[in-house]
């Protein structure tokens, strides 16, 4: 028999957790010989997980990492009573039915993420908040020793996004962000035709985001706060502003103080691409103009029509526009290639593209085992995500870029090393998030 | 000269007397939420238009700073801080310095007051340090390390002493860590020496951030100082880990000496650290020291730095894998997944030595790692090995050449597809599918002839399909079988080449194939009966139902039969009507149980008022009630709205019947049909139609009602939407973007007379009532029953009204009623799919 060598992730956690004051959880690597039957992990060696943020898109989340076996989840956090109540009873009954004894109630909950991130037995988070809290909660887990999973865009400006990066790769965490449409086959296929020069030299690229039915609103009441629903710490970061229903869950994407419209919501996944793309990931545009239709009464203020542009130092023009079919087009000087965005299907001219190998010797992007399960190999490797927080951020830069450049309506150069405007300091005042004590980056 | 424009723009808006910027400004003083913000917007609008003429803009400054000082309402206060916080200068320091103890507008003052470049933006930020606030406290403290105001740190010091185990305290400690300097350092440095649990982890990650601070200004020796104290082991873990990254920023020179011995310290927290700090060394960095060590760490340490020097691409030795592949499992997996990044073409042969011989995953990944390795050496050391005695390795070998596509192996492949035993054989046939060109097909087809090998045979009639589907022209694809059928007489041959005539699938193909039916003896008909009914699409679906009808044997009924039955199922945007002679037809052929079962599954995808009959006709078996009942239901979901009367007793029975699924389905449906609200639900659909390079918007103009011969048109499936069952919910039953599709409908008026349309679509519409265009609306916009109104006169007894419906993205659907011109109900109409 031979006697394995491998330590287990817990007990490097027991040795470590002896030595050290307030140590948070460390995750580690599953070694084989940690696997349980089947090569499930044994209970004690699965990432442990808590999610701050479970309503729409993080209840999806949650079940896309609960279904991994090798997580455990174990904590939840909502500001809203109701839907942590129901991602709850979600959870608990999913692993009752996978208990012996058919009944399960180890899944905490928490109306204030910061009890969450304080516990010693979570590796990982998964934080799908409104946008304006993505960067104060990211950097607390960052600081707690906590990787994570944080839904697009990375950040609610472009100083947020810079300081997240800054506290992944100070702490050396793992950072997923959510830009999912990354983990298709068939977008990472499109991309690497790009960069292997099947369309010939790119020169521009076309997003097209539309908007759908998502226009307008009338100004809203101010209405009382619902029971169960924690407004002030919902508001969090962002300014004061009194309570109505529409500003807040799914709403608050059409609001300016917590997000940046479609612009950000789609545009970062459709943009992301086009990074991913242009290999551009690590960098941003020298230049940006547009034009955007803001209302100028009711509640909803984010751009509902526009058009905006970028030219890039490699000499790549990239241009959005408020329109169908929802993708990016790559165009070179030998054809094009259009991504769909949610379903990945291609488009191509010639189509005989689509056709093409990639072979062994170009520029391959590698694959994805779907975008939840390549975090959790992260994790276990201390490896690279597939949206990796450099990406992440400077895709998410480039949405708040185009609305900076629309809400002042003058064309703006950038610098993309140092992440600020050139020759426009009003314009750099407009790089940072209000951060409403006693919230901080 | 934009911007001059602009800026006369702003300075003409200022100077309107009295302007429309005075009522804004005086609507803005007594906004409150909830109102109209219009007159912010303008003031918005103005202040942006104003950039560049610095007068209009401290006109504006003032004018903004004067409305709080003057008396305003808290959202206008709020309004005013968010404008100062890009424009603000020096002289609204003061307006927004008396909003800091303002118990809702504090964080907006404090934010305006932080970006404001101002020397007395700073002074208010410290002078308002005295609150008593502690929320307001916090803010103030960070904005004063935000702005890294050096005159700001004995303030803060002094915050912090006030009340050091306080939130205030902490956020003062990383607030003079952000500003840097010495006063700082010395504070930091106090707290961890002297304990305070309450704030200990706050003094951490502020002592990081003030060495990376001095990282940044190049004192290394400051920096590495701190990182040296909180490496310590009694650190946590990830504090460890950014001490141990601190510490390499600082040397780099000496980076890859203490990532090795971090790897070597078999210090978990620090081994991980070091993983991920590989990727980030230099370019050019020395890897050969790691590489090194790789065989001399536990497994953990291994698993790690393999992943990391993977993502490297560090040149990692042949001989180094294959002493770490006698690891456990995990670290041969590792291994593997390395080689592509960081072996040679000496690895394919380690390679192809565990997908021969390995097991599960490890056999998996090492199949997938051999497709993957780079270099066209590697095609030549598989070709080698390929062409060795040990057949497990050489089958492997050949197998993996097909999936790296190695086209230069083709002729080789072909030679021991030729000469060689399987399995080795059958591989290279398989290979072949994938590597031999257009213009191999014909020596593969000579090859196919002569073939001795049976076992390879499936493989070498698939190669040779897919070499002809590498021929651009479609009329050539076929001629090399088609010549070898023509001349060759050997059975087995002829069996193969007919095999491959239904995977090529062309025209001539199947004109080859019809022929070969007159000709060929019973053993070879049923081969070319197996090909017609595998045929890709419904092409031979006639022949096949003449087949099932004057059949040489029962054994060809059945298969023929079977074969027409997938191919018309397949046809499934073809009216119903149109399909349902052949379906007649296949009914009367199905003899057994199992081919009445299959007929009638299919049954249930022809919505027809016919296919009830057809159903009925075929369940006088009890054997079959269930498969009737199912296809029936199946059919009633998609025909509901055109013939709710048939529909409607059909259900009630499958209600009332023994098979739980289909009784709540169909009561389901039931429950759905009384809830149409007058709406119209019998419709015929037909399309999408998209036109290349137009999108819906510019499809509108162009859009005219169908030619019938063409339009195809079948019954619109209703109810999908379960809130709305009235809903023509195209989306769901087409899909679509940038198109449009028609629906179509009759109505029969008793006598002629005035009719309103109640009308809703997402997104555009056009509408015809016989013939004459009545309504025209391009517009993107989500669906509300009754939106658009259309007064329309009906003609005595049978109308025809069309819609245009066109779908821009997101949602595609549509509703219409018919009411009096008042808008109450409009008794005595009908409606129908078809005009009776």
């Amino acid at each position: 028999m031979r006697t394995s060598a491998v330590v287990s992730r817990r007990e490097f956690l027991r040795r470590t957790a002896a030595t050290t004051v307030g140590a948070a959880a460390f995750p580690y690597i599953i070694p084989a010989s940690a696997l349980g039957r089947d090569g499930v992990p044994a209970p004690s060696e699965r990432i442990v997980m808590g999610c701050v943020g479970v309503g729409g898109q993080g209840r999806h989340n949650m079940r896309g990492f609960m279904n991994l076996p090798e997580t455990h989840m174990a904590a939840l956090c909502d500001v809203d009573a109701a839907h942590l109540a129901d991602a709850r009873g979600e959870v608990e009954s999913f692993y009752a039915d996978r208990a012996a004894s058919g009944s399960y109630s180890g899944c905490d909950g928490y109306n204030d993420f910061r009890e969450l991130l304080a516990r010693d037995d979570i590796d990982a988070v998964m934080i799908a908040t409104p946008d304006h809290w993505h960067g104060v909660v990211s950097i607390a887990a960052a600081k707690a020793g906590k990787d994570m999973y944080c839904e697009k865009p990375l950040a609610n400006s472009v100083a947020e996004g810079r300081a997240v990066v800054n506290a992944v790769k100070r702490y050396r965490r793992v950072l997923q962000t959510g830009s999912h449409e990354r983990s298709r086959d068939n977008a990472r296929y499109a991309c690497e035709l790009v960069r292997n020069g099947r369309i010939g030299k790119l020169h521009t690229i076309e997003v097209n985001l539309p908007i759908d039915n998502h226009g307008p609103i009338d100004n809203q009441p101010v209405m009382p706060v619902p029971e169960g629903f924690d407004y002030d710490l919902w508001l969090g970061p962002a300014p004061w502003e009194p309570y109505t229903e529409k500003r807040c869950h799914f709403h608050f994407r059409y609001i300016l103080d917590y997000s940046g419209g479609e612009v950000t919501d789609r545009g970062a996944h459709i943009i992301d691409l086009a990074q991913l793309g242009n290999g551009t990931d690590h960098t941003g545009p020298i230049d940006v103009s547009g034009w955007g239709d803001f209302p100028k009464d009711g509640l909803f203020n984010t751009a509902m029509n526009y058009k905006f542009e970028f030219n890039y130092a490699n000499g790549v023009h990239m241009v959005c526009e408020c329109k169908g079919p929802r993708g990016v087009r790559f165009i070179g000087d030998k054809g094009w290639v259009f991504i769909h965005i949610h379903g990945g299907n291609l488009e191509a001219d010639p189509e005989s593209l689509l056709r093409e190998v990639i072979g062994p010797d170009e520029i391959r992007l590698g694959r994805s085992p779907g975008h939840h399960k390549d975090f959790i190999n992260a994790v276990k490797t201390r490896g690279v995500t597939m949206a990796p927080p450099e990406a992440g951020h400077r895709t998410a830069s480039m949405c708040h870029l185009a609305n900076i450049a629309m809400r002042l309506g003058r064309p703006l150069r950038w610098d993309p090393d140092h992440e600020h405007f050139i020759d426009d300091p009003e314009a750099d005042r407009m790089l940072c998030a209000s951060m409403r004590a006693p919230w901080h980056i | 000269m934009k911007c001059l424009i602009i800026c006369a723009l702003a300075t003409s808006l200022l100077a309107q007397p009295p302007s429309s910027m005075d009522a804004a400004f005086d609507a803005l003083k007594t906004y409150t939420f909830g109102q109209s913000r219009e007159a912010l917007s303008e003031i918005d609008a103005t202040v942006q238009a104003a950039y560049g003429d610095a007068d209009a803009r401290a006109q504006l400054e003032q004018r903004l700073a004067d409305t709080i000082l003057s008396g305003c309402t808290d959202d206008a206060a709020r309004f005013v801080c968010r404008q100062l916080a890009v424009i603000g200068g020096e002289a609204s320091v003061p307006a927004l310095a008396s909003l800091i103890d303002h118990e809702t507008l504090t964080g907006a003052a404090i934010d305006a007051l932080e970006r404001n470049p101002s020397e007395a933006a700073g002074d208010a930020l410290i002078a308002g340090l005295y609150t008593q606030n502690p929320r307001t406290k916090l803010g103030l403290v960070h904005a004063l390390g935000a702005r890294g105001d050096a005159r700001a740190v004995d303030p803060l010091r002094q915050c912090f002493l006030a009340d050091p185990r306080s939130p205030v305290a902490a956020a003062a400690l990383l607030a003079v860590a952000r500003i840097g300097g010495p006063g700082g350092r010395t504070l930091i440095k106090h707290v961890l020496t002297d304990g305070l649990p309450e704030v200990r982890s706050a003094a951490v990650d502020a002592y990081l951030v003030f060495a990376d601070g001095l990282l940044v200004a190049g004192d290394t020796q400051g920096a590495w100082a701190i990182y040296d104290v909180l490496i310590a082991p009694a650190e946590a873990g990830h504090v460890r880990a950014a001490a141990l990254r601190g510490r390499v920023r600082c040397a780099p020179e000496d980076a890859s000496g203490m990532l090795l011995d971090a790897f070597e310290s078999g210090d978990p927290p620090l081994q991980a650290a070091a993983a991920g700090l590989i990727r980030e060394l230099p370019e050019d960095a020395n890897l050969r020291p790691f590489v090194k060590r790789l065989t001399s760490l536990d497994a953990a340490g291994q698993l790690l730095l393999l992943d990391a020097l993977a993502n490297r691409r560090a040149p990692v030795d042949a001989a180094v894998f294959e002493t770490l592949l006698a690891g456990e499992e995990a670290v041969q997996l590792a291994v593997i997944r390395a080689m592509p990044a960081c072996g040679d073409e000496r690895c394919a042969a380690l390679l192809v030595d565990q997908a021969a011989t390995g097991k599960g995953e490890v056999k998996r990944a090492a199949r997938e790692c051999l497709s993957a390795m780079p270099g066209t050496k590697v095609n030549a050391e598989l070709l080698s090995i390929a062409r060795g005695d040990d057949v497990p390795r050489a089958a492997e070998a050949v197998r993996v050449l097909g999936e790296r596509g190695a086209t230069e192996a083709a002729e080789p492949l072909m030679r021991l597809a030729k000469r060689a035993a399987d399995p080795v054989c059958s591989e290279a046939w398989r290979a072949l599918r994938n590597v031999a060109k257009a213009e191999d097909a014909p020596k593969l087809v000579a090859m196919l002839v002569t073939l001795k090998e049976e076992a390879a045979r499936g493989n070498a009639e698939r190669a040779v399909a897919a070499t002809a589907a590498r021929i651009a022209d479609t009329e050539r694809r076929a001629a090399a079988v088609i010549d070898a059928l023509n001349e060759t007489s050997d059975e087995a041959a002829r069996a193969s080449l007919l095999r491959a005539l239904g995977a090529i699938a062309t025209p001539d193909a199947l004109v080859a194939l019809r022929n070969a039916l007159n000709r060929e003896n019973e053993a070879l008909r049923a081969v070319v009966v197996d090909a017609l009914a595998s045929w890709p699409d419904p092409a031979p679906a006639q022949d096949l139902l003449r087949i099932a009808e004057n059949p040489s044997n029962d054994a060809e009924r059945a298969k023929a039969l079977e074969g027409c039955v997938r191919l018309m199922r397949s046809l499934k945007d073809k009216p119903a009507e149109a399909r349902l002679d052949t379906f007649k037809a296949l009914a009367a052929l199905a003899r057994d149980e199992a081919e009445k079962k299959r007929v009638l599954a299919a049954l249930g995808d022809l919505p027809a008022l016919a296919t009830f009959d057809l159903i009925d006709a075929l369940a006088t078996d009890p054997a079959l009630e269930a498969e009737a009942a199912l296809a029936a239901l199946n059919v009633a979901k998609v025909v509901w709205g055109a013939y709710p009367e048939v529909v409607n007793p059909r259900l009630e029975t499958l209600a009332g019947g023994l098979d739980d699924n289909l009784r709540i389905e169909a009561q389901a449906l039931l429950d759905l049909m009384p809830r149409t609200e007058d709406y119209i639900t019998a419709w015929r659909v037909s399309g999408p139609l998209a036109v290349e390079g137009k999108v819906a918007t510019t499809l509108f103009d162009g859009a005219e009602p169908p030619d019938d011969a063409t339009a195809g048109w079948r019954i619109m499936p209703m109810g999908l939407d379960r809130n709305a069952p009235f809903v023509a919910d195209l989306g769901r039953a087409l899909g679509g973007a940038e198109c449009v599709a028609f629906l179509r409908t009759f109505i029969h008026a008793p006598a002629a007379g005035p009719a309103l349309l109640e009308l809703g679509t997402n997104d555009g519409v056009k509408v015809w009532l016989n013939g004459a265009l009545v309504h025209a609306l391009n517009v993107g916009r989500a669906l509300t029953p009754g939106e658009d109104k259309v007064q329309m006169h009906l003609d005595a007894g049978w109308n025809t009204l069309l819609l245009a419906v066109f779908q821009h993205g997101g949602d595609w659907a549509a509703c219409a009623r018919l009411r009096a011109p008042d808008g109450a109900p409009l008794a005595g109409l009908r409606t129908a799919v078809t005009p009776e």
